[in-house]
């Protein structure tokens, strides 16, 4: 399975990148923002982590565009941000985010929501 | 130079101007022939009332500089101070919180290359112990892990600090406007508004408090909408 973790702070792709080393996950690649992530994305990906607030593209952005992608209409997408406004995850989840992580965050939740994604979650895109 | 308050500078500034119109009145009230006629020193001496009006307008005037040269001379000191506010402290602080912001980085980056370098050599234990020690190394391990999670305060901090740091900027930016309103040669063209520059690149609510409340809430609107959403298939 392979993740993609796109995130602008350095710091954090390394925490989730090694918290998802730790439960099994090891094949993983990496983008700053949601435009680098819309170039690396392939069909290859299984999941993906993505912060909120990026340069370029947000990754609230960068959820819409996956979805209108055919190749990224399905692809489970779990949200990692500071943002936990009732309103902002409202948002995510409409631009069609599966689940939802609010930082800082433990392991134990990474894990959970990631086999929540894993066991079928569909993603709500209105 | 003394400043006076605006509204006391238009009250005097209106004052002098009524003065002013009074003396013209008083300038327009005298016929051509009394001016040819004293002009050939014929005539009798000029009513008094024609002379005050003269001083008057003389007064009026020195009055009336006065005023705009102190109103001037007060604008000048409050261009300064913002000034010496606009660019030079307020940029200063800010230079420093980037100086922070780019500190913790680094920092953060080498205490997670140290956490790396000791799970390697955990799992390096873990191997050459053969068994022993089991529980041990394992409490390291996940103490290890702990350690590298709570690195997550860096992300949170650094938008914390960017945001301080664009609110600064944004301050910085309408002093300057207002500077300009004063003195429009000595402020130079101003930058796109810092705070639209980075808006996205932040959460101005990011917080390392009540992350287990906060992820509660996320929860209860994730599976709202999810059952939601199901019910609706």
């Amino acid at each position: 399975m392979r993740f993609l973790v796109i995130d602008d702070s350095a710091t954090m792709r390394r925490i989730i990148v090694n918290s998802l080393q730790r439960i099994g996950y090891a094949d993983c690649v990496e983008a700053s923002d949601g435009a680098e992530a819309l170039r690396v994305f392939s069909s290859e990906i299984g999941v993906i982590i993505t912060d909120w607030n990026m340069p370029t593209m947000t990754g609230v952005d960068f959820v819409r565009a996956l979805r209108e992608r055919p190749d990224g209409k399905t692809v489970p997408v779990l949200m990692v941000t500071t943002r936990s406004i009732k309103q902002d995850i409202v948002e995510a989840v409409q631009a069609g985010v599966n689940n939802y992580i609010v930082k800082p965050f433990t392991p134990q939740i990474l894990k959970e929501k990631i086999d929540t994604l894993l066991s079928g979650q569909p993603a709500i895109v209105s | 130079m003394a400043t006076q308050p605006p509204s006391d500078l238009l009250y005097d500034s209106e004052a002098a101007l009524r003065l002013i119109d009074t003396a013209l009145d008083e300038l327009r009230d005298v016929s051509p022939d009394s001016v040819e006629s004293r002009a050939r020193g014929l005539a009798a001496a000029p009513p008094p009332v024609r002379l005050v009006g003269l001083g008057t307008v003389t007064r009026v005037l020195a009055h009336a500089y006065a005023d705009v040269m102190g109103a001037l001379g007060s604008l000048r000191d409050t261009r300064a101070a913002l000034e010496r506010v606009a660019a030079d402290r307020l940029k200063t602080t800010n230079d420093r919180l980037l100086e922070v912001s780019s500190a913790t980085e680094v920092a953060a980056t080498d205490m997670l290359d140290g956490i790396e370098r000791s799970l390697a050599m955990v799992d390096t234990l873990a191997a050459s112990s053969a068994g022993h020690d089991a529980t041990t190394i394992a409490s390291l391990r996940e103490e290890l892990f702990r350690l590298m999670g709570c690195m997550q305060f860096q992300d949170i901090t650094s938008q914390q600090l960017a945001f301080a740091s664009s609110m600064l900027s944004d301050m910085e930016q309408r002093l300057v406007d207002i500077a300009r309103l004063f003195d429009t040669t000595t402020f130079g063209e101003v930058a796109m508004d810092p705070t639209e520059q980075m808006q996205g690149h932040f959460d101005s609510q990011a917080s390392t408090k009540n992350a287990e409340a906060r992820q509660a809430v996320a929860d209860e609107v994730v599976n709202g909408m999810t059952d939601q959403d199901n019910g609706n298939r």
